[in-house]
């Protein structure tokens, strides 16, 4: 018997989960074997060691009354979750009424900018004289909402600013 | 994919897709332009009995303007719908005077104004049924020749036939 079988005998003795004729023979050993006695008695300290100092643990319940809410809680989260029987007005706010505001938010911001563009492209006109001979004046008028442009030759004196009926506005 | 999307969602989609066509719409749409070739003159009655005097709101906003004349007299009308993007050659109001209009789009005109076969100028500007853009200068005996450049609005009634021509 190696010493590793001894040692589990050992232990097996100790605990009395050895038959009657292993027992005598374990007994016949131990009276031959000082360092056997020695480890018994070291392993009956250990035992009784830990049985003074092992937390007892008592359930609230029975034994099967705990193993029944365990299974219980199993099978409770086996269970797919159930459908919400309604959806809250909030989700549907949420779902259907947000997206849309999102995008007519969009759409003002694009018709402010389209109004936006409007007027200040409505604002300016450019224009461009073919020669250097005739001149012109602009004059646009909010109040009648009208733009007038009066053109003169350059060269006829007689045409002057002072016989334009726009003299006193901007000249291209 | 867009059947998954929320009914709201959908018609804010068709909304946002209405709004921007009809800006294209309008940006596109054919550009009805009336261009009037006016007489101003100081005397109540024009020698040529087919001139029409002119009347109307047109007739208040000259009364108002700088322009010192006390008569103006319809001398030729014209009125051309004008495509986005196309130009109208040549709309000839006298024999000395010619116009090529230009439809830019958005409202805007590029107005060629001519004189004797000669470029004299030419001008861009948005063109609003309510805001003419006139041009004009000296002619004997000092009176005046104005072009009257105006939009005229979709649904306005077809003008009259020419006073002149």
């Amino acid at each position: 018997m190696t010493d590793h079988d001894f040692e589990l005998k050992l232990q097996a003795y100790l605990d009395g989960e050895l038959a009657a004729p292993e027992t005598a023979m374990m007994e016949d050993r131990l009276g031959r074997d000082q360092e056997g006695r020695l480890l018994l008695a070291e392993l009956r300290n250990t035992c009784a060691a830990l049985a003074g100092h092992e937390a007892e643990i008592k359930l609230p319940e029975t034994r099967e009354f705990f193993w029944s809410k365990i299974e219980r809680e199993i099978g409770r989260q086996e269970q797919p979750a159930p459908a919400a029987a309604g959806v809250s007005w909030f989700t549907w706010l949420r779902r259907h009424v947000l997206p849309a505001t999102g995008i007519a938010f969009a759409v003002c911001l694009m018709s402010i900018w389209a109004v936006h563009r409007g007027k200040i492209s409505g604002q300016f006109a450019e224009m461009e004289l073919a020669s250097d001979d005739v001149g012109a004046y602009t004059y646009s008028d909010p109040q009648q909402k009208m733009t007038m442009v009066w053109f003169y030759d350059r060269n006829d004196n007689s045409q002057s600013t002072e016989l334009s009926p726009l003299g006193n506005v901007e000249e291209e | 994919m867009f059947c998954s999307v929320s009914i709201p969602v959908r018609m804010a989609a068709f909304l946002l897709a209405l709004v921007l066509s009809a800006g294209i719409a309008r940006a596109t749409e054919p550009l009805r332009v009336e261009t009037l070739l006016l007489w101003g003159t100081n005397d109540a009655q024009s020698p040529d009995p087919k001139h029409k005097p002119v009347d109307g709101d047109l007739a208040k906003k000259l009364g108002n303007s700088p322009y010192r004349w006390k008569y103006y007299f319809e001398v030729n009308r014209k009125t051309n719908s004008i495509p986005a993007g196309d130009t109208k050659k040549n709309i000839q109001m006298s024999d000395h005077c010619a116009l090529d209009i230009k439809n830019v789009g958005d409202g805007h005109v590029e107005v060629a104004l001519s004189g004797d076969g000669k470029l004299l100028s030419m001008r861009k500007e948005p063109l609003k049924s309510d805001w003419p853009l006139i041009f004009s200068g000296a002619a004997k005996n000092d009176t005046a020749w104005l072009v009257v450049i105006k939009k005229v609005d979709a649904s306005a009634p077809k003008p009259d036939k020419p006073a002149g021509k």
